[in-house]
C-alpha cells in the first residue's frame, strides 16, 4: 500500500535508469530521485539525459513524483550549462530539485520560484542553524546528513530548524561527511575530452563533482614508524539499516524516508523499496506494536551483500 | 618594504603559541576545526584564547578564531561561548566553514568579521558573490580548484580571498574518530598528535582521527610569483598539527620566499629544498595545476611545457 497523496511519511527510492524507476514505483515508492548528466552526483551510466522527461511523465501518469538531483558544485565555467539544464527541468515540471551549491540554490530560488528546492545531503546539515540557513536560501526541505546517527540531534534540527526533513534510511555511508571529501581528487584526476560537454574537463574528481572513487571502501593500512597498527577496510562504515528507527522518524514528522543507491542495480532498488514499504505499512497498521520482524533478516542481508558486491566490482564511467 | 600579502599560520593551542616565532607572520588562526577534544583547543579553552589574542595584538599581529568545520547543534553552545570570548577581546575575524556557524555569527555577533572556510565549498564566482552579500569579509575558495578556476572566483570584488599555500590540507571530515573507535574505554589519548599514515596501494594519507590529511605537505613555494598575480589578500600555512619549531621554520622559509617573489628574483632552490626537508613524506601541489592532488609540479616542469 503506497501512501502517496496523504499525510503519511513518503518513501523515496533511487532511480539510476528507467528500469530502476519502474521497479521502484511497482515496489511501493512514492517518489524516485534521479540525476541529469554533468550536473549530478553519480557516474554517467546512471544519469538521465533528455530522457528525464520520459521519467517525469511516467511518474506523473501514476500520481508519483520525481525529484531531480542537481547536487554537484559547479565551477565558474560550468554555470551556463547548469542554468540551461535547470531551465529545462523547470519546464518539465520536475517535482523538486535536490541542490548542494548555494549559488545554484539562489539561481533557482530567484528564477524558478515554483520549483521546490531541497538542500542535498551534500550540504552536510548537522545543526539547526544550517537548516535555517538553507531555508532562508529557498530550500523547503533539508536532507539531514547521513553521518548524523544521533537521533536527538536530528530531532533538534527538525524542531529548531523549522524546516521539513528528508532522512536517508538505508544504504551505504561515507567515511567523511558528504560534500566535504577531497580524497578522490587527491588520489587521481586527469584532463580529458568530455563529448557531452564538447570540451576538456577534469575527470576523476572529488565527490563534490560527482565522481567519487570510493576511496573509503578500500583496504588500507594504518601505520606509524613503529609498524602497522591496523589494516583492512578501516574507513568503511557499515551500511545504514534504518528499520528500527522508523517509529522515531515518523513520530517526529520526517516527511520522506530515502533509500541510497542510484548506482545500484534495479533489482537492489526493488528489493530495498519493497522491504521499507512493508515496514512503513506495518507501522501504520498499529504503531504501538511495530517491531523489526525476523522474517525481514534475509532481505536485509541480501541488500548488504549486494552493496559489498557493488564495491568489489565498482568502476567509474 | 611592506609585504603585499598577509602570511598567516594555524595554531591549535597555547602550547604552540608559547614557542612559535611570531615575527615571521602577520596573523594567526587560533583553534583546531576538526576535533573539540584536541588537547588545549582554543575553541574550548576560552581563557587561553583570550590570552592569545592579547599576546598577538600586543605584538602587532592579527588573531582569528577558527570554528569547528561541522558542528552538531549540541556543539554550537561551545561555539557560542568561544565567539563571546573572541568578541570580548576584539578578535580580528572568525572563520566559519559550516553555514550554520556562519548564520549564527551574522545574527548574534554582527560586528565580527567572518571568513568563509574551505569546507563551505565556494567553487564559483556566484557563490563568492553570494557569501559577500551575506556578510562574509574573506573567503577561502575550495582548495582543489586549479589556478585558472581560482582566478575566476577571486575576480569578485569587495571581498578578500585567502589560499592555503603550505601544509597537509584536510581531505575531509570524518564523523567519528578512527583512534577513539578502537579505544576500549572510549578515552581520548591524543593519538592524532602522532604521525599515523594510512597507506592504500602505495599512496598515503595522514590520519588524525576525525580528519584525513594529505600524506604529503601541500606546497606552492616555487609558484609564489604566479600567486602574487591573483587577487589574494592572504596566504595560509596550514599548521594545525605541526610543532612550534616547524611552524617557525616554515615562517622563515615563506618570509624569504615572499620577499624573493616580491622582488621578482624567483624563489631560490635552497628555499624549495628547505620546505621539502621539513616534510615527513614529501611535497604535493597537483590540484593547483589540474593534476591529482598528491602530485608535485615543479617550476621546471611548467617551464618545459611552456617552451613546448
Amino acid at each position: 500500500m503506497s501512501n502517496n497523496g496523504d499525510k503519511r511519511i513518503q518513501l523515496m527510492s533511487p532511480a539510476g535508469s528507467m528500469e530502476a524507476a519502474r521497479l521502484a514505483f511497482d515496489s511501493g515508492a512514492d517518489i524516485v530521485y534521479a540525476g541529469v548528466k554533468n550536473i549530478s552526483m553519480r557516474p554517467k551510466r546512471v544519469e538521465f539525459d533528455q530522457d528525464i522527461s520520459e521519467l517525469i511523465d511516467y511518474a506523473h501518469a501514476r500520481a508519483k513524483k520525481v525529484y531531480v538531483t542537481v547536487n554537484v558544485c559547479p565551477k565558474t565555467n560550468d554555470l551556463p550549462l547548469f542554468d540551461d539544464r535547470i531551465a529545462s527541468l523547470s519546464a518539465l515540471n520536475a517535482d523538486a530539485v535536490i541542490v548542494s551549491d548555494i549559488s545554484v540554490m539562489e539561481h533557482i530560488h530567484k528564477n524558478y520560484p515554483r520549483l521546490p528546492i531541497h538542500a542535498s545531503i551534500m550540504t552536510s546539515v548537522v545543526n539547526a542553524e544550517a537548516a535555517k540557513f538553507y531555508k532562508e536560501r529557498g530550500a523547503s526541505v533539508v536532507v539531514v546528513s547521513r553521518s548524523l546517527d544521533d537521533l536527538e540531534e536530528i530531532k533538534k534540527i527538525s524542531e529548531e530548524g523549522e524546516v521539513d526533513l528528508e532522512v536517508f534510511v538505508h544504504g551505504g555511508i561515507c567515511y567523511m561527511f558528504d560534500g566535504d571529501c577531497y580524497m578522490s581528487s587527491y588520489w587521481r584526476q586527469t584532463w580529458d575530452f568530455d563529448p557531452d560537454l564538447g570540451r576538456n574537463r577534469l575527470f576523476g574528481q572529488n565527490n563534490n563533482k560527482g565522481e567519487c572513487q570510493l576511496i573509503c571502501k578500500r583496504d588500507c593500512r594504518l601505520q606509524n614508524e613503529s609498524g602497522v597498527i591496523a589494516d583492512g577496510r578501516l574507513m568503511r562504515r557499515p551500511d545504514d539499516v534504518g528499520l528500527a528507527k522508523l517509529p522515531f522518524y515518523i513520530s517526529m514528522g520526517v516527511k520522506v524516508l530515502k533509500i541510497e543507491g542510484r548506482a545500484m542495480p534495479p533489482s537492489y532498488v526493488a528489493n530495498a523499496t519493497r522491504l521499507y514499504r512493508q515496514a512503513i505499512d506495518l507501522y501504520y497498521q498499529d504503531p504501538k506494536v511495530f517491531q523489526v520482524l525476523d522474517e525481514w533478516r534475509p532481505a536485509i542481508d541480501d541488500l548488504i551483500e549486494a552493496r559489498l558486491e557493488y564495491e568489489r566490482t565498482w568502476h567509474i564511467s | 618594504m611592506k609585504r603585499p600579502i598577509e602570511l598567516n599560520a594555524c595554531l591549535a593551542n597555547k602550547k604552540t603559541l608559547d614557542d612559535v616565532e611570531i615575527d615571521y607572520f602577520d596573523a594567526f588562526y587560533l583553534g583546531q576545526p576538526y576535533c573539540l577534544k584536541f588537547q588545549g583547543n582554543y575553541i574550548v579553552n576560552t581563557d587561553d584564547l583570550e590570552l592569545a589574542v592579547d599576546i598577538l595584538h600586543d605584538k602587532g599581529k592579527k588573531a582569528y578564531l577558527v570554528t569547528p568545520a561541522i558542528p552538531t547543534s549540541r556543539e554550537l553552545s561551545l561555539v557560542r561561548k568561544a565567539l563571546k570570548s573572541a568578541d570580548k577581546v576584539g578578535i580580528d575575524g572568525v572563520e566559519a566553514s559550516d553555514v550554520g556557524v556562519f548564520r549564527l555569527i551574522r545574527n548574534e555577533f554582527p560586528e565580527l568579521r567572518v571568513h568563509v572556510g574551505n569546507f563551505a565549498n565556494v567553487y564559483n564566482d556566484r557563490s563568492a558573490t553570494l557569501f559577500k552579500e551575506l556578510g562574509a569579509t574573506r573567503i577561502v575558495p575550495a582548495q582543489e580548484l586549479t589556478k585558472d578556476e581560482l582566478s575566476d572566483v577571486v575576480s569578485v570584488e569587495g571581498v578578500e580571498f585567502e589560499r592555503p599555500i603550505h601544509g597537509p590540507l584536510s581531505l575531509g571530515m570524518a564523523f567519528s574518530c578512527l583512534f577513539l573507535k578502537n579505544e576500549e574505554n572510549g578515552k581520548c589519548r591524543q593519538e592524532c598528535d602522532g604521525d599515523y599514515f594510512m597507506e592504500l596501494d602505495g599512496w598515503r594519507m595522514r590520519s588524525v582521527g576525525t580528519s584525513v590529511l594529505m600524506g604529503e605537505d601541500y606546497c606552492l613555494v616555487e609558484h609564489l610569483q604566479d600567486l602574487l598575480k591573483l587577487n589574494l589578500t592572504a596566504w595560509r600555512l596550514e599548521t594545525y598539527f605541526d610543532s612550534a619549531e616547524k611552524i617557525s621554520l616554515l615562517g622563515k622559509i615563506y618570509n624569504q620566499a615572499l620577499n624573493d617573489g616580491v622582488e621578482a628574483r624567483g624563489v631560490g632552490i635552497e628555499t624549495i629544498q628547505a620546505a621539502g626537508e621539513l616534510s615527513l613524506k614529501g611535497l604535493c601541489n597537483g590540484w593547483h595545476f589540474g593534476r591529482s592532488g598528491r602530485v608535485y609540479v615543479a617550476r621546471d616542469e611548467l617551464d618545459v611545457k611552456q617552451r613546448g
